[in-house]
């Protein structure tokens, strides 16, 4: 059941450690019908277009690779997104999730006219806690600016039934960013059978 | 023990004071201009080569958002009277001059508190340090509280080894340049607890239903005394929130020229 703006902001004045936390809200009006519109932060995560190899999502540590950049732009410049680009920014306002609670993350129809897709990942999980990190893909022809501070998405938070655990409880490996995060795709537990796996067809292939 | 490296100074005979100011220009130049001003109070020397490394290191995310806080225009300035013609932190240098701080206390604590937060330097510096850091608590709480004692209690002996008689001395220090327990906290007098328990809790300080970020002042209070008792990870919280504060400040100010 989506969850109405009354509920919202009873939930956002509950005490600390079931709060609904979004903040800084630059304006109360971010918080509207059943949703909370979020805005683009100021960090960002550039992929670097070079005349590298494949990325290896096996290898790929978290802010380790070398096809990535960390910058940072205030609120009042821009920077510019090209045809095609991918960046990882994040959401300015840090959230906490309550336990019973979880949220889909839309982006907003405007900027979609303008090329602009934001956040593949959709779900926020029950318990999440930090700034999410959105996904943001130019698929114009055209570049397009990027402005830190413009409402870029909306969140959608629905009830959850039955027994919930926390996604602080389920697996934590996203807990608490204050900014975009790499993948973490080798911290999943298949990897390391799958890593097995490649590593055996590698021996096979070339047994010396 | 480090080996020395060119960044320590040009090497040789360290009476050399030619040899020392021509190193020491050549490395000025590479700082931004506030940090060259920095340095230019002090003789050339080893001391100065220390000035200039710390101050070649980028600033920490917390103390860069402190200095976006305060005016960049304004020059930092203490209490009428007390000359501190400068105080580093491990990762950036910050300038104070003796003309009107004491207009804006909550800005003169979030700088000692800053500094504090980041502890150790050499005893000289320490002891003008801590000396800052209990006369701005004093100053804006008009006394030091209860809790902050304990906290500041580990930062005693080191008062002590910087050659303080006593531990009333910082306290003495404020009251000589402006009078103790003058009331002049314009916030919640409850914020830095409040701000103590959410960093705990693992979210960044902020006042529900609004979601508005606490003060600055009360983040940092609340971030020294947890880094006092041995908590860390808690700066990019801190951070965040320090953001927050800045940013509504500037987008409400944006909002009313708006009006107008």
């Amino acid at each position: 059941m989506v969850v109405a703006e009354a509920e919202l902001r009873r939930r956002m004045a509950d005490r600390p450690e079931r709060r609904l936390v979004v903040t800084p809200l630059l304006s109360a009006g971010q918080v509207r019908g059943g949703s909370v519109d979020v805005r683009l932060g100021t960090e960002f995560i550039l992929l670097r277009r070079s005349a590298r190899g494949p990325i290896d999502p096996l290898l790929a540590e978290g802010g380790q690779g070398d096809f990535q950049e960390r910058v940072r732009v205030p609120i009042g410049q821009r920077m510019i997104l090209h045809p095609n680009q991918l960046v990882l920014g994040a959401t300015l306002e840090f959230l906490q999730v309550p336990t019973d609670l979880m949220a889909y993350v839309i982006g907003r129809s405007s900027w979609g006219r303008l090329g602009l897709i934001v956040a593949t990942a959709i779900m926020v999980q029950p318990g999440f806690r930090g700034s999410l990190t959105l996904e943001l893909a130019n698929l114009g022809d055209t570049p397009v600016y990027l402005y830190p501070g413009t409402r870029v998405a909306q969140l959608v938070f629905h009830t959850l039934e039955g027994d919930t655990r926390g996604y602080t409880e389920a697996a934590a490996k996203y807990v608490g960013p204050v900014g975009p995060e790499f993948s973490k795709l080798s911290d999943d537990p298949d990897w390391v059978v799958l890593s097995r796996w490649h590593a055996r067809d590698q021996e096979h292939q070339d047994p010396e | 023990m480090r080996a020395a490296t060119r960044d320590d100074g040009p090497g040789g005979l360290a009476h050399d004071s030619r040899r020392w100011a021509l190193w020491a220009d050549r490395q000025a130049a590479l700082l931004p201009e506030e940090a060259r001003r920095l340095v230019r109070f002090l003789p050339p020397g080893p001391e100065q080569a220390r000035w200039i490394q710390a101050a070649r290191r980028p600033p920490s995310p917390t103390a860069s958002l402190v200095r976006e806080w305060l005016d960049p225009e304004r020059r930092w300035v203490l209490v009428p009277g007390v000359r501190i013609e400068g105080m580093v932190v491990p990762n950036g240098a910050l300038l104070m001059y003796p003309e009107a701080f004491d207009d804006d206390p909550v800005v003169l604590a979030a700088v000692a508190l800053e500094a504090l937060a980041r502890g150790a330097g050499d005893a000289k510096m320490l002891k003008r340090r801590l000396g800052l850091a209990v006369a701005a608590v004093t100053k804006v709480w008009g006394h030091v509280p209860d809790g902050l004692q304990d906290a500041l209690a580990g930062f005693r002996g080191w008062f002590r080894q910087a050659g303080a008689p006593a531990w009333a001395e910082p306290l003495d220090h404020w009251a000589q340049a402006c009078g103790a327990g003058e009331e002049v906290w314009p916030g919640d007098p409850e914020e830095p607890e409040l701000a103590r328990r959410l960093l705990v809790l693992g979210l960044p300080p902020h006042r529900p239903p609004g979601e508005a970020p606490l003060a600055p002042g009360s983040i940092l209070l609340a971030l020294a005394t947890l880094q006092a008792e041995g908590m860390t990870g808690l700066e990019a919280l801190a951070t965040k929130a320090i953001e927050g504060s800045t940013l509504l400040a500037r987008w409400e100010e944006l909002e009313r020229d708006g009006r107008r």
